[in-house]
């Protein structure tokens, strides 16, 4: 087992097991060029194969990472990356179902805790990231700092439902607050992509008693954007998702195809802008945002994500520089953090 | 697609979105050799788009049925 030198800055990544992105080797080695140490923390394995301690004690707070690679205890020069969680997934299963329902209850207070309370700079802390993933909040925020966004219906009700879709000549999408998978009897997964709603789901509408959805006035698309906000820096990406058959109303529908189709695109001053106002007034280093442009050249805010998946944007076309902007971010660079006083 | 599992619930107690379920069906993935991924280099991945969300919620950890 490895130990922490006292000179030596660390960074501790907060994911899980099952994260397998490619962005965890970059980091590493862009902190290592830095002459900064990497620990991941895995949630899972806490509490059965690792350990955090969280101790007052002579007057200062200890926040200790203990895992079988390695242990950390974190200093104010020192930064923690909250990335994913699942919150004591390696407890075992057949545990008494009530106690390990305390368990992992349990777990997640403990984890959230301590990150809540770190010595140090967190990027984002999870409470947040929770608060900040709040669709109806972004798109509030979002219309308030100017950014366009499209009319929206949230609801249970299918009255209202029915009266917003006859209300939108160009159509609407429906798409889900979160995303989750369903499997079907063959373990394939299933999900609910942004989906165009044809006359055939209109007598469909009173399932929204069991569960309220997202509605939106359907809008008309140029090319898609993701901007991956890293403390101050803007990174913009296009994709033409109207080009390819399949991925008009949800590029992820053909995200495969269109794995190499992203370009860099020169975000408009007015809306780079907002955008940093947006960043500024959620308080938070990191987010993955969402706009289309429309063929007038509108740019239409349709959400931000806490924390929204990236590397496939530095991995291929454009290219972006992604693992050295959070490694800058996190070891404190000039000029990499926003502030968020 | 869904209509399975909308299909073998109650037709009174299936939500909305279930009918709007649906596996991707990207006619460039599976085709011969490990697809390349939003996530992973050379890994056994899956995920054909990124995954957005920092908690897991799938539920099949815990799920008890």
């Amino acid at each position: 087992m490895s130990t922490q030198s006292v000179s030596t800055k660390h960074v501790v990544v907060i994911s899980r097991s099952d994260d397998i992105t490619g962005m965890h080797k970059e980091l590493h080695n862009e902190l290592e060029s830095r002459g900064v140490q990497m620990l991941r923390f895995n949630t899972d394995e806490f509490p059965t194969n690792a350990q955090v301690i969280f101790a007052q004690e002579d007057g200062r707070d200890v926040l200790r990472f203990c895992t079988p690679q390695g242990e950390v205890e974190l200093g104010p020069n020192d930064a923690i990356w909250y990335r994913r969680a699942n919150w004591g997934g390696k407890l075992p299963m057949d545990m008494d179902k009530q106690l390990r329902h305390g368990c992992v209850s349990e777990t997640e207070a403990m984890l959230r805790g301590v990150l809540e309370a770190a010595p140090c700079f967190v990027l984002d802390p999870p409470e947040l990231v929770r608060k900040n993933g709040h669709k109806p909040a972004q798109l509030r925020l979002a219309k308030k700092l100017g950014l366009s966004t499209p009319r929206t219906l949230m609801t249970n009700d299918p009255q209202a439902a029915r009266a917003f879709i006859a209300s939108c000549p160009q159509g609407v999408v429906t798409k889900m607050l979160g995303g989750f998978a369903i499997y079907d009897d063959k373990g394939e997964e299933q999900v609910v992509f942004t989906t165009a709603l044809s006359p055939e789901h209109l007598d469909k509408l009173d399932g929204l008693r069991y569960c309220s959805m997202v509605f939106q006035e359907r809008v008309q698309k140029q090319v898609e954007l993701r901007v991956t906000a890293i403390g101050r820096r803007l990174f913009a990406a296009a994709v033409d998702s109207q080009a390819t058959q399949g991925a008009e109303v949800d590029w992820r529908e053909r995200g495969v195809t269109l794995l190499q189709s992203w370009r860099p695109y020169t975000l408009p001053v007015e809306i780079e802008t907002k955008l940093h106002a947006y960043m500024a007034a959620i308080g938070m280093q990191y987010s993955a945002i969402d706009l289309i442009v429309e063929p007038s050249g509108r740019h239409v805010f349709l959400e931000a994500n806490p924390a929204g998946e990236c590397f496939w944007l530095q991995y291929n076309s454009p290219h972006h520089p992604l693992a050295a902007a959070l490694a800058d971010v996190l070891v404190a660079a000039p000029l990499a953090r926003r502030s968020t006083d | 697609m869904s209509k399975k599992i909308a299909e073998e619930s109650q037709d009174a107690q299936v939500p909305f979105f279930a009918h709007l379920l649906s596996s991707q069906n990207d006619p460039a993935a599976g085709t011969g050799g490990p697809a390349p991924t939003y996530h992973c280099l050379d890994s056994p991945c899956t995920k054909k788009y990124p995954s957005d969300e920092d908690e897991s919620t799938t539920g099949l950890g815990d799920r008890d049925w």
